[in-house]
């Protein structure tokens, strides 16, 4: 579902039918009750992301077509950029907020095993596998060093922006360190267990595929072949006002 | 039988100017129990490295000598290939972790020995139980305590079933209970496996309940290899090359000098209560 709906997203250039699924996946968050701080940092990170693009719109893309609704100096915003902006805008929240909901209601292990299930190859489920096991064990590094830095003196919440930043350079350092040993000690482990990228393997865990899991595949599939085919058919932007 | 032969093993990684491993030379019986102690920087880790294979196939440096385990020649065979034979447990039981559950943790290193699925669960169960983990092969490994998942890391090698298990200080991030925790299934493989285990450890008040022989490795060389009940006959020398000395050893060792007629010096508090109170019995004599 998630990868279904991203992609209807992402791909899509209507706005009724990316205002939709929008809409679907709000439908979702609702039912799935995921709560308002998993989603908040999603918010704040698609908010910054879209208020600088919106500057970068404004600045540096010029007025080709359509009315301008507002000049001043450098600073050019255009209704079609609006528009654009606007689709961007509603692509971003609903896949990241569909994201938010896959990860959290369901288990990580169960992410990979759906992946398994799917058939994708056994060397991107252990990449993904480990990616997520790492980002647990790299966020628990991190306010390790925090809290190292933090005991030394280093108050990562006086100053500035850029003073804050360059004191999480600190960290980082550290962090760096830490994260080359523990990936000689993954290696070491991967090796010392028989893993090659190549060769048999044995599926040892995997989710059985229900009748409901196809109908779903196939329906959600059926969606993403639509919305394709409506994107490569050519819908024009609506006009507002 | 011999379960391996190491014959003037020498390395050096391509980024030292020394040898890291120079000219080590021992061997290991079958089911025997070597217990490796030295101090940070002897090449402990660098000689477990060497006899799984990780060291050379995994490191650029220069190797000299022969490593064998069982028949195969570790330079020839990858790590892969070994792990079937040689099982390794490491300090850190955060970064050796690779899956999402203790179940795949374990079946991990059996999906790549390709082995049927009823055998996989077989295994994890023999091995689960063996650890005493078999009530967490749900759960995360991080929702585990130290001691835990180090037993998990010990199930997860231990289910290769491999003829000779190494453990690289698999105590040295551990606290009290969780250093109790990896001893006690120690003991347990002791009692019930004919496995050749290595144990790189500097709690020697703990290891001297259970190896066979201890090595002393400094600066990359065998400084002592001898019988456990052996090993501490030089007390000065063996801590002036910064091995801890248990305690009632040094009790001991003190109560000699003093004049103190003691056959040899006790290793393990039982033991030492037997001896001591035989000496008081003989007017401290």
């Amino acid at each position: 579902m998630l990868v279904s709906l991203s992609f209807c997203t992402l791909v899509t250039h209507n706005y009724y039918l990316a205002t939709g699924f929008l809409i679907l996946v709000l439908v979702i968050v609702a039912m799935a009750k995921i709560p308002w701080p998993s989603l908040r940092i999603y918010t704040l990170v698609i908010g910054w992301m879209l208020t600088i693009s919106f500057i970068l719109y404004s600045v540096f893309t010029p007025v080709t077509s359509g009315p301008v609704l507002f000049r001043y100096g450098l600073v050019t915003v255009g209704e079609n950029n609006v528009l654009i902006w606007l689709l961007v805008a509603i692509k971003w929240f609903a896949a990241s907020y569909i994201t938010a909901v896959l990860l959290v209601t369901t288990k990580q292990r169960d992410i990979i095993l759906g992946l398994r299930t799917w058939k994708v190859p056994y060397i991107v489920c252990f990449i993904a596998a480990s990616v997520l096991r790492q980002l647990a064990v790299v966020s628990v590094d991190f306010f390790t060093a925090i809290e190292a830095q933090s005991s030394r003196g280093l108050d990562f919440r006086q100053g500035n922006v850029f003073k804050r930043l360059a004191r999480f350079v600190r960290v980082g350092i550290p962090l760096l360190f830490v994260s080359f040993k523990r990936m000689e000690d993954m290696s070491n482990a991967m090796q010392s267990r028989a893993f090659t990228a190549t060769g048999k393997k044995t599926l040892y865990s995997v989710l059985p595929l229900k009748a409901s899991d196809v109908v779903v595949m196939l329906l959600l599939g059926g969606l993403m072949v639509l919305v394709v085919a409506n994107t490569l058919l050519g819908f024009r932007l609506p006009v507002i006002g | 039988m011999k379960e391996i032969t190491v014959d003037s093993l020498h390395w050096k990684y391509a980024t030292s100017d020394r040898w890291v491993l120079d000219d080590v030379s021992f061997e290991v019986e079958q089911g025997e129990f070597l217990a490796i102690t030295g101090p940070t920087g002897a090449g402990k880790t660098t000689l477990c490295l060497s006899l799984t294979g990780i060291i050379p196939h995994g490191y650029n440096g220069v190797w000299e000598g022969i490593v064998t385990v069982g028949t195969l020649d570790t330079r020839r065979y990858a790590a892969a290939s070994l792990a079937q034979h040689v099982g390794i447990v490491f300090q850190d039981p955060e970064s050796q972790f690779l899956t999402m559950s203790v179940r795949d943790e374990i079946a991990f290193g059996l999906e790549n020995l390709a082995l049927p699925r009823d055998e996989i669960t077989k295994r994890i169960e023999d091995a689960s139980k063996i650890v005493r983990i078999d009530d967490c092969l749900d759960r995360a490994p991080y929702e585990l305590s130290g001691g835990q998942k180090q037993r998990v890391a010990i199930a997860a090698s231990l289910a290769m079933q491999p003829e000779v298990l190494i453990l690289d200080e698999p105590t040295g991030q551990l606290d009290p209970v969780g250093k109790m925790e990896v001893f006690s299934v120690l003991e347990e493989l002791r009692r019930t496996k004919s496995i050749t285990i290595l144990l790189v450890e500097h709690l020697t008040e703990e290891i001297v309940k259970y190896a066979d022989r201890m090595m002393l490795l400094y600066n990359g060389k065998i400084e002592r290899l001898e019988k456990t009940s052996k090993f501490f006959d030089d007390v000065d020398f063996v801590a002036k090359k910064g091995v801890p000395i248990p305690q009632v050893t040094q009790l001991g060792h003190m109560l000699q000098s003093q004049g103190a007629n003691l056959s040899h010096l006790p290793l393990t508090l039982d033991e030492s209560v037997v001896m001591y109170s035989r000496l008081l019995d003989h007017g401290g004599k």
